[in-house]
């Protein structure tokens, strides 16, 4: 299994705006495990500890706080994170989205190809960034499943601006 | 029974509904700007809800548009 590498990020609407993920390299891109909703507040404190300690190396926080890498990840595909991104490879399974590859998605519709970042979501169309918005607060891989859908079936939703 | 999947801010919800009830789900979805495509990943359009076969998996999806 790859290396979970634990990052604090700072994300608008917590508290303290910064919160733990861990990133986990897979199948052509980078899984996103958001710890700050999957651990227990004590697990969480003592990642605080081992952060302003500067102690943490490779993956042995993992050690550290006590919990495996088997256990984060029963944790984060129960979640609704875990679930979009179960989707998401069912879906690259069955041939209805294309393989990641280097991190991104490269998708070709009506005469134009668009990129995904996936670890970002930032959108390219013909080497262009673009812009895309969802009324829905989504799991990041439901957004990037919708996201790749609606350039495969509605290209022409994401040229209206709104 | 028709199978219906909703991505959506409160997870994932899966539904089997009866032909009737799954063509008026599919409509209201397409109405709001939303895209549904089936297993097969054929897109069903406005016009061609009522080709939604029984049996079918659909998977409705929130609109995206763009910024």
């Amino acid at each position: 299994m790859e290396t979970m590498e634990i990052r604090c990020v700072n994300l608008r609407g917590y508290p303290t705006e910064e919160v733990y993920i861990c990133l986990q390299e897979t199948d052509g891109y980078k899984r996103i495990i958001p710890l700050y909703r999957l651990l227990s507040r004590d697990k969480l404190t003592k990642l605080d500890i081992l952060f302003r300690d500067c102690r943490i190396k490779g993956d042995e926080w993992l050690n550290q706080i006590g919990v495996t890498e088997e256990e984060i990840l029963s944790l984060y595909f129960a979640s609704p994170e875990g679930k979009a991104e179960l989707l998401f490879r069912e879906l690259v399974d069955l041939g209805l989205l294309p393989r990641p590859e280097n991190g991104y998605i490269t998708l070709k519709s009506r005469g134009k190809t668009y990129r995904i970042e996936i670890e970002t979501l930032k959108l390219f169309i013909d080497g262009k960034e673009g812009c895309f918005q969802c009324d829905e607060e989504l799991p990041h891989f439901d957004r990037l499943i919708a996201l790749c859908l609606t350039i495969i079936h509605n290209p022409e939703k994401l040229e209206i601006r709104g | 029974m028709v199978l219906l999947k909703r991505l959506g801010s409160g997870g994932h919800t899966e539904v089997e509904v009866p032909h009737a009830t799954a063509v008026e789900e599919i409509l209201r979805h397409l109405t709001k700007g939303g895209i549904a495509v089936t297993e097969e990943g054929r897109s069903i359009r406005l016009d061609d809800v009522s080709k939604v076969k029984d049996s079918d998996k659909v998977l409705l999806i929130p609109a995206i548009k763009g910024g």
